[in-house]
């Protein structure tokens, strides 16, 4: 898949069309983040799996620091609590 | 593909790409390939959890990944069939029967609970999820059950 940028889009709106006429996507950018496909007006609208995961596998990627999963933190509290009160 | 009950832990993690589970997580569904049940328990905790954290920069990504996913009909497969009602008398059958061995939260139980509806009334494979306890609880209810750590 292709990416444009908005501005490339807004500069060049009937090449881009063109483009998809075509049958290519685009996925435009704006302010570095992917915020819109454009698609064939003959084809499925639903992005794949892999577009919809493109930017969480990019981040993972990517490192960084980690967080505690926030569902086993606020259960770990709950049974602490739970614990706590059957001494 | 396979139908997995996965616990809002393990589906947070998938969508989180800063959870310590993430990588766990995506290997054993690029693995599968699964579809995830889910219903509105599901959908809640998980939109709550991930809500708080989408002014973070890993928590926007995971937020609009998860909107996008629940846009299409892909992977997450909205189960009609899981009556909320039915589900909770299940998990209150199940918290008589083991709630005493098992160190469990209710919040806990309801998910098992409906796997194991989700294992009655459709073709389900396994229950995912990160949380130790509740994957020794899920077995002790006839789940086949898988636990990241």
């Amino acid at each position: 898949m292709k990416t444009v940028t908005s501005k490339e889009l807004h500069e060049q709106t009937a090449r881009c069309l063109n483009l998809v006429r075509r049958g290519q996507r685009l996925r435009v950018i704006r302010n570095g983040r992917a915020d819109a496909l454009l698609v064939p007006v003959n084809e499925q609208v639903d992005p794949s799996w892999d577009e919809i995961m493109v930017e969480v596998r990019a981040a993972r990627a990517k490192g960084g620091s980690k967080i505690k999963n926030p569902v086993l933190e606020q259960r770990r509290r709950e049974r602490e609590r739970y614990a706590a009160h059957l001494r | 593909m396979p139908l997995i009950y996965a616990d809002t832990s393990t589906l947070f993690a998938y969508f989180h790409p800063g959870d310590s589970f993430s990588e766990t997580v995506d290997a054993a569904v690029a693995q599968h390939s699964p579809d995830f049940a889910y219903w509105p328990l599901l959908r809640f905790e998980l939109r709550h959890n991930l809500r708080r954290l989408q002014s973070t920069p890993h928590g926007g990504v995971a937020w609009r990944a998860l909107r996008a996913a629940e846009n299409t009909s892909a992977r997450l497969r909205w189960q009609n069939d899981l009556a909320t009602a039915r589900v909770i008398e299940s998990a209150e059958e199940l918290s008589a029967k083991h709630g005493d061995d098992i160190f469990c939260g209710s919040g806990d139980v309801l998910h098992v609970a409906a796997a194991r509806r989700l294992k009655l009334l459709a073709e389900f494979d396994e229950f995912w999820t990160c949380d130790d306890l509740q994957a020794k609880f899920a077995r002790a209810c006839g789940l086949k059950t898988r636990l990241f750590k």
